[in-house]
């Protein structure tokens, strides 16, 4: 039977799990297998350079397909995945993102408002200033989202 | 592909009632007006679905399989706006609605009133839109903020 030991730490310091164990035994390493399986179902990879970073989805703004790559946008920097945008879309909570156009899938989350644009449209804000158009054939998805 | 024309589909319904009821009020107000109250031939409601539904149509102008951008978009609404006023013309021509160029003036004023009318109403309705949605925003946002 583990003690579990949960300490709360900064925001500026990374966030780990320390396994104390006396050996490694298959509980040991199914404990560590269901971590990572949670870790990976709650983040999407994104390339920046030559580095791979783990990004976890409620970092991110929209994920935009543009010119065959797909590009994570998140407050302060974007990525590059290797994932087409429909993968990502499966992916990605549908409680929280939703197809906005054609090539963007946005977080319902980091909207701050929207405004109407023209033919039925909206200018959804960013909370990072940035605006993102919603197309009128997917405002029923972020009224379904919202509860509207 | 298909979702496009599921909205088209939707707008140009959506269309064709928006101006049916405006063309309604528009005449009811017109005859209250103008204080002639008898009532109108057997052929009234077939002239009006005569009007609503081919202006309605013509809605898919705005059809597009990409999205289109503001100077595209100002572009249909101008050929939309002057065939709307041909299929005006042509029924108006066809059912003898004016006797003069008076006549004629005054139901292209009413098609302008109409055809402003629709766009304000659209408007309208996507402001509206907008005020609910940010307001499941800000409560979404509050809720997450006091989790």
């Amino acid at each position: 039977m583990f003690k579990i030991n949960i300490q709360q730490i900064d925001k500026d310091v990374d966030e780990e799990i320390i396994i104390k164990c006396h050996e490694i035994n298959e509980e040991v390493l199914s404990l560590m297998k269901l971590f990572k399986e949670e870790q990976k179902a709650k983040s999407i990879i994104g390339m920046h350079g030559e580095k791979l970073y783990s990004l976890k989805q409620d970092e991110i703004l929209y994920i935009e397909a543009t010119e065959n790559k797909t590009f994570i946008y998140c407050e302060n920097d974007f990525y590059e995945s290797k994932l087409k945008l429909y993968e990502l879309e499966a992916i990605v909570p549908k409680n929280n993102f939703f197809r906005c156009s054609k090539s963007i899938i946005l977080n319902c989350n980091k909207i701050n408002c929207v405004t109407p644009a023209f033919n039925g449209r909206f200018e959804a804000r960013l909370i990072n200033g940035e605006r993102v158009i919603i197309s009128r054939q997917y405002v029923p998805d972020l009224k379904k989202i919202l509860g509207l | 592909m298909k979702s496009n024309i599921k909205e088209m589909l939707y707008m140009v319904e959506r269309q064709i009632m928006e101006i049916t009821i405006s063309l309604l009020v528009c005449l009811g107000f017109m005859k209250l007006f103008t204080g002639s109250f008898e009532s109108w031939s057997w052929y009234f409601p077939f002239q009006i679905i005569g009007i609503s539904v081919p202006t309605g149509l013509c809605a898919f102008i705005f059809y597009n399989k990409k999205e289109l951008n503001r100077k595209q978009f100002l572009i249909r609404v101008v050929i939309h706006f002057f065939a709307l006023i041909s299929i005006v013309l042509l029924e108006g021509y066809i059912f003898s609605w004016w006797t003069n160029i008076g006549g004629m003036l005054l139901v292209l004023l009413i098609f302008a009133c109409v055809y402003a009318f629709v766009w304000i109403a659209s408007m309208f309705g996507d402001k509206k839109d907008s005020e609910k949605i940010n307001k499941a925003l800000k409560n979404r946002n509050s809720s997450k903020d006091n989790e």
